[in-house]
């Protein structure tokens, strides 16, 4: 009898990954999109939130470390974000006094100000995942994304 | 989840920040922000398991989408896995070295590239299913099987709705 041999696709339908990729890069391009006319992506927005949180709690900066774990990004890709925001003078490096090697990175009166601007587009966006998703979808899907956050160990 | 403290208010903000929760709650507020980081930790869990498959978890999931297929345009492939075609160009080019997949353009429209998972590539992709099929039993394990379930289903959600 001749065996059937199935794509091994089909075995990977259950695969979370491939879910979570397509779904983030769905979300980031209407993210992206919702905070266009202020001219930044919504990781740079969610990098500016971070250090703007820090600038509040009386911290002088916050480690790329901190920055890439926070944001979800890699070193090359957290990088390619944060370089227009130095180079607009959003954001300031400053040289650790205690170990030259690492730099810190924070928000400057610049930065809060665009954040500040940037915020009802960003807020859009939200809404318009909520209309389009329905609201319970949309918070059952934070929900479980904040499970997994939290019970998933690398 | 923890959510950010409060925030003292800072110079450079003109008037009233009336919404300034939404700031101090980012990571609790924004679904992009947190898709990006749940991605980011699945990645890393997938990685490590298919290592001594020699795929990384992005490749794997190329070929995967590949297998079954006759042959793909960069741009349906591109939408199938969600990435910009042009970093699906760049993703794609160790495999083409690898031979795992090979270029298979419309001789009628060689402008339209389009790939095809060569017999190499098939074979690599299914030695590397019981590595794949580890971590989606470590991410069911931790999280529960329903609630992968339902993850996986609103995940889906929101890319269908999404590309509407």
């Amino acid at each position: 009898m001749k065996r059937i041999v199935l794509p091994v696709n089909i075995g990977v339908r259950r695969c979370t990954f491939m879910r979570a990729q397509r779904a983030a890069h769905r979300l980031i391009q209407v993210y992206d999109r919702a905070l266009e006319p202020v001219g930044l992506t919504n990781a740079q927005f969610a990098l500016l939130a971070y250090l703007y949180r820090s600038k509040g709690e009386g911290l002088d900066g916050a480690s790329l470390s901190a920055l890439a774990e926070f944001s979800g990004l890699h070193r090359r890709a957290l990088h390619r974000e944060l370089r227009p925001l130095k180079a607009s003078g959003l954001v300031a490096y400053a040289i650790n006094p205690d170990d030259r090697r690492s730099r810190a990175v924070s928000i400057t009166d610049k930065g809060c100000i665009k954040l500040n601007e940037a915020r009802p587009f960003w807020r859009r966006a939200q809404t318009q995942l909520r209309e389009t998703l329905g609201a319970e979808a949309a918070l059952e899907l934070d929900r479980l994304l904040d499970r997994a956050l939290v019970k998933l160990k690398t | 989840m923890q959510i950010l403290q409060s925030v003292a208010p800072i110079r450079g903000i003109q008037g009233p920040m009336a919404d300034e929760v939404d700031l101090r709650n980012m990571r609790a507020g924004c679904t992009c922000l947190r898709a990006r980081r749940t991605t980011r930790k699945l990645t890393q869990i997938y990685d490590r398991a298919l290592a001594p498959a020699g795929l990384t978890v992005n490749q794997f999931g190329l070929l995967a989408n590949l297998d079954g297929q006759a042959r793909l345009s960069i741009g349906a492939l591109a939408d199938l896995i969600g990435k910009h075609p042009s970093t699906l160009n760049r993703d794609l080019e160790p495999l083409e070295a690898q031979g795992l997949v090979a270029d298979a353009a419309d001789p009628a429209d060689r402008r339209v590239r389009a790939v095809v998972l060569t017999r190499k590539g098939r074979a690599k992709l299914r030695k590397a299913l019981p590595f794949w099929r580890r971590a989606q039993t470590q991410i069911e394990e931790a999280l529960g099987v329903e609630t992968t379930l339902a993850l996986n289903g609103l995940l889906d959600l929101t890319s269908v709705k999404l590309t509407a």
